[in-house]
This record gives C-alpha cells, structure tokens and sequence, in this order.
C-alpha cells in the first residue's frame, strides 16, 4: 500500500509529481467506497457526498500526521475525484444511448424529475462550462468543484485553495450565476 | 453562452453589486456600460435557480443517475479483473453477478492441467464482516457437498487485497424451464429431469443445507436432450441447519431479495425454515415445469406474496393449455397427462403448512417415479379426514446426552407399552385381511392378551412361559400360512425387544425377515411391518443409524391407505434422528408425523409426538416449544391414564427430561418425581427405568438452584444400587450414574469420593464395552488426578479420553473438543509455556463447539490462565481471569473442587 499520508504532506510541500501520484489512490478509494454504498441500497440510490469523502480521508489518511490545511488539500482532490466519477459514468451512459451523439441540454426545472439519460447531458454541460469557465477563471473553478462536487464547507474551500472565506463566497456565488445562465442559455 | 472573453470585467462589476441591496444594485447597474450591464443583468436574472441548482451536493443534482453508477462501477470493476491471476487462475471474462460477488470464467494456467473454472469473487468494498461471513459460509457448504448435479467445488483462495474467492465447476447449461421449452421435452421426460434435482437438493438435505432459493435460474441444464446434465447453482443463501453453527443472518436488502414466486409461506412469514421449504420450491419449480405457469399467477411482488401466504394454488393441470405445444402434445392432453397423480404430488409439495408436505425431497421424488413406473403415488388429495384406532408409541430410546459431567439419561428403556401396542395393531391387521389369517387375531389375544402389561400382570415368568409357548407353537399354527407366520414372529420379537432380549427378538426378526423373502405374494404392508419390528430392535438395541434405515424402509413399503401406520412410522424415524443427535432433522420429521397424527384424530399419537418433539425443541435450545409441548401433553396424560400407567409415565419423563436440557431443573425435578412414584407403582422399585429416573431426578436436583447436593447423592446412590443387582446393568446406566456420583463429590468438595466414583465409571463403562462413558470417565478421572498433583497420570487418561471420544464421535465433536481440553490441561501443568498455543486453540475450538459465552468457554479460559501465570505472563493471565471468573461462579457450586482450584489461581494472580 502506497503511502497515501507521505504523498499528501508532499502536496502540501509541493513536492513534483505528488499530486499525479495521489489523485489515482483518491479515485479509487472514493468510487470503491460510492459503490459499497450503493450497493447497500439498492433500488434507493441515493450518495450523502460530505460522508464519502470523509470515509475516504479515514480510510486512506493517518490524521495524526496531518494539519488542517493537509486534510482540506485532501478534500479537494476527493472533490475532483467526484467530479471525475460522476462525469465519467454521464459520458459512457451518453455514449452508449446515443451512440456518441452531441447531446442536447435539457436542464429540468424540478431536479427529481429529470430521467437519468437527461441528467446525464445536464452534467456533461455543466462539466464542459465547468472548464471552460477554468480557462478565464481558474479559482473559480475549483471553488464550483470543492462547494458543490466535494461538498467541502467554505472554511475548507477557503483553506484548500489559500483564499480567504469571504472570497471564496463571492467566487462561489459569482461561478454559480455564470454556470447557471450558461446551461440556461443553452436549453 | 455568455462570454467569457470579458470575464474580469464581469466578475469586478459582480463584486461590486452583489454587496449592494436591491435599489443600490439597480442604480449601480445604470451606470455600467450597455454591453456590460446586459450581461452582468443576465447573470443576476438566474439567482434563485442558480441557489436551487447548487444548494446541495452534485450527487443530489445526479441522484436520477446513481443507480446507473453502481452497476457501470462494478462493471468496471469486472473489466479490472479480467487478465488478472488468482492463484492457479486468470480470469478470462464474467459469466454472471449475484448480490455479494461476481461470477468469472477463469482458466488454469499454472500449466497442472488445461481447465476452465468459474470463479466467484466477492466484489471490492464489499467485505464486511457479514458478507465475508456468508461468502465463507457458502464455500464451506460448497465443499460439504459431492453430488453429480451439484456444482463441485475446486478451492478457495484470497486477493492481494484480501478478498475471498472459490473457484468451482463451469457450468454450462440454461435454466431448466428454458432447456425443457427448447427441446420441446414431453412432461415424462420433465418429470425425470426433475427427479434428478430432488436428488441433489436430497444429497444437500441430509448435509444439513437448505438452498432456500430454488428457481429456475439456479438449476441449469446443458448436454443434449437425450442426455441432459443438470446441475444445482447458488448456494449463496443457503443455511446449515446446525444448532451449533452461527447462523449468518439473511439481511433482505444488500444481499439478495427473494424471488416471492418461489418462495415457501414460511420464508415471507415467520415460519422456521427447514428443508420442508427446499420441498415447497421444488414443488414451484415442478409446477412450472408441467404446466408452464408459476404456481400463482399474481402480478406485483405484493399480490404474489399475500398469494403464496393465503391462497391454494390451483391444480396445475387446470392451469395447462398454453404450454402444451412445447410439451409435444395438445391442450387436452396435456391436461390428461398432468390431472391426477402430478396434480396432487405438486399440490402435497406445496403446502402451507411445511409439516403436511413431503418428509423430504428424496420422498417427492420417489412418488414421481411411482408415477413414472405407474405405481399408485403417496400422496393422496388434501382431505385426510380418517379416523382411526389410537397407538400409544414409544417414545424415546437410550440417549447418551447431555452434558459430559452430568450425564441426563434421556429415554425409557423398556416400558410394556410395546406389547399391547402390537396386539392391537396385529388385530387390526387380521380384521382387515380376515380372510387370509383366520384365527390369527384369537392366537395373538390368546397367548399375548396376558401379557399386556396395562393390564397389571407382570409376572415374569408367566409372561416368559406364554412367549415361549407361543414361539415353540408358530411353525405348526402357520405351516401353511407364511403371511401369518411372519406376522406373529414380527409380534414376538416386538415383545422380545420390549422384554430386553435383543438376542433372542434379533433371530425372530431374522426368521421373519426370511420368510418374508420366500414370500412375494406378502402385502407391502406386512413388509412394512416387519421392517418397523427392526427399526424398534434397532433403537432399543442402541443403533438408532440402523433404526433410520428400517423405519425408511418400512415407510417405503408402505402402502398410500395406511395413514395411521405412516404416521406412527414418521413418529419412529423421528426418534431414530433424535438418537443420533441430529435434532433439526429429527424436528422436521417430528412436525411431520405430528400433523399426520392430528389429521387423524389420533390423539394419543399426537401426544406422543409432541412428546418426543419437546425433546427436539430442548436441544434445539426452543423454550417456548418445550413448554408448550408440556403443556399439552401433561394434563391429557393425566387424564387419559391411571396412576401407575407406564405410558403416563413415560410422557411426563421424557418432558422432564426436555426441561431440564434447558437447565429448567426445578420444573424438570417434579415431572421427574411424579413419573418416578407412577413407574414405581408399575413396575415396582428395582425396575431399570426406576433407576434412569431416580438418576435424572438428581441430576435436576444437583444442578437446581440452589443445588440439592444431597438429594441429589441420595438418588444417585439408589439408581447405582438397582443397576448393580440387575444381571445386563452396565448396559444400562449405571456407568453414566457412577460417573454422576463422582460429580456430586466433585461439587461437594470431596475429592477422595469423587475420585473413587470415576474409577468405578471407568471399569463399569469398560465392562459395558460403552467408549462413550468411558472417555467421559477417563477424562474426569484425570480432572481429578490433576488436581491432586498427578499430571502425568492425568495426562495418560485424559489422552485415552480424546482417543477415544475422537474415534467414536468424530475430531470436532463438541465431546471430543471438551476431553481435549482436559488433555491440554495436564499437559500445560508440566509445560505450561510450551503449551500455550495448544491451550489458545483449545479456546477457540470450545468457542466454536459451545458458542461464545459459554462457560465452559470461560473454563477454557482459566485454564489457559494458569499456563499463563506459570509462563511468567501475569498481566495475560489477570485479564483472561477477569473475563472468565464471573461466568464460572454462575456455574459452579461453591464447594465444586475445579472453582477452587480456579479461585486459588485468581488468588495467585493477584485477584
């Protein structure tokens, strides 16, 4: 076993190559454990995002060995991982129902509502905003990933990125009336 | 899309009006630059659905797509797996995904030989303690199973990662209705291949494992049509019916949801499931297989459960019109061909009630090749409403029970109730074949009336004088008549065995055996008889595996109109189970006859049933059944019989005995007190089942609360006195009350005289030529030299202990793993450091035969103590002590000789 704490003090160090080392163990372990708890389930598919990333920070991180600012960096890098996951799986179901088709954005206004092939376009879309938006706006970015991919708190995004919480808000709120209107604009 | 080519702009002049309150921001926004303000406007305009969009996580936003997830995840899971080398194997592809692992076509390529496996690997994530449990739990069925249409398992290994996996026989092959509808197979050949699967499901039945989720998809058939292979799948819910094995919960979700179409009543209830409900999912399968509908033709997983729960099914030919083309017929005959014999063998197979259907799934298979054969089948339409003569059977032969101290003498051991027994049902016999025996029935009453012990008379020698009379006589009274001939050698060897004369019932068994063979015109009726003679000469002589056989052989020949006859019979393979301890089976069998007995109104035959099923529910640890049993039965027996009644006395024994395998010792000793003054009555105070019941009386009272030290020698020392005077007493009891004796002193603190008591057990038990009362012997002998310093002669007889318990019983049988603690036990006191890890697998190892938080669990514990203390690892030796001492003062008498010797080591420990 890879040791997952050493790489993530490298993180913060800065070390080369520390994160490309991390990021894969992170991935494995946070879809490992969504689909544990899916499985736990069935039929009532539901994934509480703050509890995932958490159970993966217990289960690869010695938090003895770390700081604060380590087990946001942490949370982060789950936060990608999440994004990652759940856009892999819309971009294979998209694929596969549609045969590698452009896909049409229909974001539904109740969010229950929508079926799975639509919700899939809809986050396809706003993955694709999502790095457009990365390119102007790179902080904004990873806020939009940390908030709402990773469900980190504003304390921890602020922590994560080296920003402060206010700002951190300001960005959120900013990214999210951008996203928004862009998918909209789209529909 | 709004642009981002101007993106700082936006973002500086969001900055500013998101700090603004409404008007602020209005006016503020008037002062942008057109082009500006029309996009920062468009931004604002999306507020509240951009709060709604992003309030909560992205997996709420992408819940409509979880579902989806988990499956993509574990497909890509499988495709992970694919290539890789599990011991001897590499994965090739995924043959299929059951709820706790995925199935995978693997081939060998460690170069041994060219083979291709399934493989089933618990999925990743997956293993928590329940499911690795249930994953090992199957493998382990998997491995205790070795039948051709079973698929067979190869090994098991586990991942780097530390998942579990086994690698088993590839089946290939498609469900066995699909196989059927393909080659358009006739319902004979259906019923044939179906045959096949009662013998497999049989094959795991009488390993103890019910598969609990037979349908379609887990029988599969391959092979051509002319010679199809069928083999049984998916043990993966299957259940060891061991009231020794940890039985792993089924938890509905995660696991595996039921298919409610197959499954039996008592699976959607509360109902105990046994291999009566492997018999019920038979009976679904076979419905499908004739008529092409499932038993019940609800919609929605609802309906079809309040169906199975409350409805009859319909009679499948009723059901069978659609099907008939893959059947290779026409509607009508179809319906011809199933109405009938397949309608009511389904119907009995899928009964409510688990007891009223088949006793086994070897039995459902029988009648279908009855059917086949065009035999008359056994099961008759739902409407026993027969009433007939009352028996009064026998209840329990000799058990060597119980505890290895204490040893419960469970059964009577001749009671006269044989006797009359067989007159009645001799004369019954002879009423209804009247013709071909005239005069058989004023013979029988003739020379045996005075030998019915119900009617008080039991003067040996007269009754001695009469048998005699009437063996010496049989040759001229049947010269000509070898039906009758072997009808009355059957009866009198029935009183031979009542009598304890196995000897002598043995040779007359044997001659009417003989002339049984010589005569092929003989009903199967009196075939049956004669094998049920054997079966009772069988228990009584002590081989209840013989007595299995006869009693099935007996139940075999046995025409379908004898009701009363199978109920008695199912009765006697009940006690033959019990007997060899196998107490689920024995349960299964008892329910069974128990509902045959109340079907017909057969009072007395219920009771003795339920009887006999309190001893069932008692070692199968059921305390409500036990006492309800006790219930029932002792105000009737009251009622029913006088005073000195043996069979009233026999009933309250026998419950007294199941209270007190519950440790229910109080209510046990007045059962055993009143069963005790209505034998003396009968039999007089020197009779052998006098003093089986004066030694269980003790043994209640000695482990009473508060113990009755006194009463409980005063009773022993009387048992003992009996079987000593009687000229075959080591076969008896008297070895186990030698050992029990040994056990008062024990408690009492009196180690000469218990000392001296075991080495009476050991001589008695050797002379009696019984191993299993003389390890117990040995072994409590070398309890007691070791406690008096001697370990080295302790360790020779504690190792002959294990020897021979191991060699009767089996390695792992609870008695084998108790002598072995003793053995460890001498041998630590002379090597204790050496013999640490011995003495930790013998905690483990009364763990698993006792459970965890048995005392003698706790015992093993102190024992383990002391080799811990004596090693120099006090701190161990303390805490083990801790654990152990409180569960051992609940269970000693304070005076008991090993309590203080345990106690002088908590002492040693500090303590």
């Amino acid at each position: 076993m890879p040791d997952t704490t050493a790489l993530l003090l490298d993180v913060r160090a800065d070390a080369p190559g520390a994160i490309d080392a991390l990021f894969p163990l992170v991935y494995d372990e946070l879809r490992q454990i969504a689909r544990a708890r899916l499985r736990a389930s069935p039929g009532n598919a539901t994934l509480d995002t703050v509890a995932l990333v958490n159970e993966a920070y217990v289960r690869l991180v010695d938090g003895t060995r770390v700081t604060l600012k380590d087990r946001s960096h942490f949370f982060a890098l789950a936060a990608r991982a999440m994004r990652f996951t759940l856009v892999d799986y819309a971009r294979r179901r998209s694929a596969q129902k549609r045969g590698g088709d452009a896909v049409r954005v229909t974001l539904d206004e109740r969010i229950d509502a929508a079926s799975g092939d639509d919700r899939a376009a809809d986050l396809l879309a706003l993955d694709a905003a999502l790095t457009q938006l990365a390119a102007a706006d790179e902080r904004s970015a990873r806020v939009v990933e940390c908030r709402f991919f990773g469900g980190l708190t504003v304390e921890e995004t602020a922590e994560a990125l080296g920003a402060s919480p206010r700002t951190v808000k300001r960005e959120w709120q900013k990214a999210r009336l951008w996203l928004t209107h862009t998918l909209r604009s789209d529909g | 899309m709004s642009s981002l080519d101007r993106w700082a702009d936006v973002s500086a002049a969001l900055d500013h009006l998101l700090d603004l309150d409404a008007d602020d921001r209005a006016a503020a926004l008037q002062r942008l630059e057109p082009g500006l303000r029309a996009e920062v406007e468009a931004l604002l305009s999306h507020s509240e659905e951009a709060d709604r969009l992003f309030g909560s996580p992205a997996t709420t936003f992408a819940a409509p797509l979880l579902g989806g997830l988990a499956a993509d995840l574990d497909r890509l899971e499988e495709e992970d797996e694919i290539g890789r080398r599990l011991g001897p194997y590499q994965i090739e592809g995924v043959l299929g995904r059951g709820g706790m692992g995925t199935v995978y076509l693997a081939r060998r390529v460690d170069g041994a030989f060219d083979q291709t496996v399934a493989l089933k690997l618990l999925r990743r994530g997956l293993d928590t303690d329940d499911l690795l449990a249930r994953f090992r739990a199957e493998r382990q069925i998997l491995a205790s199973l070795d039948h051709p249409a079973i698929a067979r398992l190869y090994d098991g290994g586990r991942t780097d990662d530390g998942r579990p996996n086994y690698a088993m026989e590839r089946v290939e092959g498609e469900p066995i209705t699909d196989y059927c509808d393909r080659y358009r197979l006739p319902v004979r050949a259906r019923l044939r291949l179906f045959a096949t699967v009662c013998g497999a499901v049989h094959h795991a039945h009488q390993r103890l494992v019910v598969h609990r989720d037979l349908k379609p998809s887990n029988v599969l058939v391959g092979g051509p049509p002319e010679a199809p292979v069928v083999k049984l799948l998916d043990f993966g819910i299957a259940k060891v019916l061991d009231p020794e094995a940890d039985d792993v919960p089924l938890t509905r979700t995660g696991v595996r949801v039921l298919t409610p179409e197959y499954a039996a009543p008592e699976q959607l209830g509360q109902g105990a499931v046994t291999t009566a409900t492997d018999v019920y999912g038979l009976g679904a399968l076979l419905y499908e297989m004739v008529a092409g509908e499932r038993p019940f033709e609800e919609v929605g997983r609802r309906a079809v459960e309040a169906a199975v729960l409350s409805r009859e099914p319909a009679r499948p030919s009723t059901r069978a019109s659609e099907a008939a083309p893959t059947r290779s017929t026409t509607p009508d005959r179809l319906r011809r061909e199933i109405a009938g014999d397949v309608d009511v063998i389904c119907l009995k197979a899928l009964r409510k009630e688990p007891e009223r259907r088949y006793a086994s799934a070897e039995a459902l298979g029988d009648d279908l090749q009855r059917h086949l054969d065009g035999r008359p089948v056994r099961a008759q339409p739902d409407t026993l409403g027969y009433r007939t003569r009352t028996f009064v059977r026998r209840h329990l032969g000799a058990v060597a029970a119980a505890a290895a101290i204490g040893l419960l003498l469970v059964g009577l051991a001749a009671t006269a109730t044989w006797a009359a027994v067989t007159t009645e049902r001799q004369r019954q016999t002879a009423a209804e074949e009247r013709d071909r025996a005239e005069g058989l029935a004023d013979y029988l009453v003739g020379v045996l009336g005075e030998a019915n012990p119900y009617q008080a008379s039991t003067d040996s020698l007269t009754v001695d004088g009469l048998v005699a009379r009437g063996i010496a006589t049989i040759d001229e009274a049947f010269a000509d008549d070898p039906v009758s001939r072997v009808r009355t050698l059957a009866a009198f060897a029935a009183i031979q065995t009542e009598r304890g004369d196995h000897a002598r019932a043995d040779s007359l068994l044997t001659l009417a055996e003989a002339t049984l063979d010589a005569t092929p015109e003989a009903p199967a009726r009196v075939a049956s008889d004669v094998r049920w003679e054997r079966a009772r000469y069988h228990i009584a002589a002590g081989d209840p595996a013989a007595a299995e056989v006869s009693y099935r052989e007996a139940l075999d020949r046995l025409g379908e109109d004898a009701p009363e006859t199978r109920s008695g019979l199912t009765n006697g393979l009940g006690i033959a189970l019990l007997n060899q301890s196998r107490f689920a089976e024995a349960d299964s069998v008892l329910r069974i006859g128990l509902g045959l007995a109340r079907d017909l109104g057969d009072d007395d035959g219920a009771m003795a049933t339920l009887t006999n099923l309190s001893q069932t529910a008692a070692h199968l640890a059921d305390t409500a059944r036990t006492r309800a049993a006790a219930r029932e039965v002792l105000p009737y027996v009251r009622e029913r019989y006088g005073a000195g009644h043996p069979a009233r006395a026999s009933a309250t024994f026998t419950l007294g005995t199941s209270l007190a395998l519950l440790d229910l010792n109080a209510e046990a000793a007045v059962l055993f007190r009143e069963a005790l003054a209505i034998q003396r009555r009968a039999h007089g105070d020197t009779h052998p089942d006098v003093a089986m019941m004066r030694n269980n009386l003790a043994f209640a009272l000695q482990n009473g609360e508060p113990p009755d030290l006194e009463g409980a020698l005063e009773q022993f020392e009387a048992a003992r006195t009996i079987y000593a005077d009687l000229p075959n007493g080591e076969a008896l009891g008297w070895a186990a009350t030698e050992n029990n004796i040994g056990t008062v002193y024990e408690d009492a603190g009196r180690a000469p005289e218990a000392t001296e008591a075991y080495r009476r057990a050991v001589d008695v038990s050797v002379r009696a030529a019984s191993p299993i009362d003389e390890a117990i012997a040995r072994r409590n002998l070398g309890k007691m030299l070791l406690l008096a310093g001697r370990p080295p002669l302790a360790e020779r007889e504690t190792a002959r202990a294990v020897e021979i318990m191991a060699e009767t019983v089996g390695e792992d049988h609870p008695y084998t793993i108790l002598m072995e603690l003793n053995a460890v036990a001498a041998r630590a006191a002379q090597r204790p450091q050496a013999t640490l890890p011995d003495l930790r697998r013998a905690v483990e190892r009364t763990d698993s035969a006792f459970g965890a938080g048995h005392w003698r669990g706790a015992l093993a514990r102190a024992v383990l103590a002391e080799a811990l203390l004596a090693s120099g690892e006090r701190e161990d030796a303390r805490s083990l002590l801790g654990e152990a001492l409180p569960t051992l003062r609940a269970h000693f008498a304070p005076t008991n000789l090993v309590w203080r010797d345990i106690q002088a080591t908590a002492r040693a420990a500090g303590l």
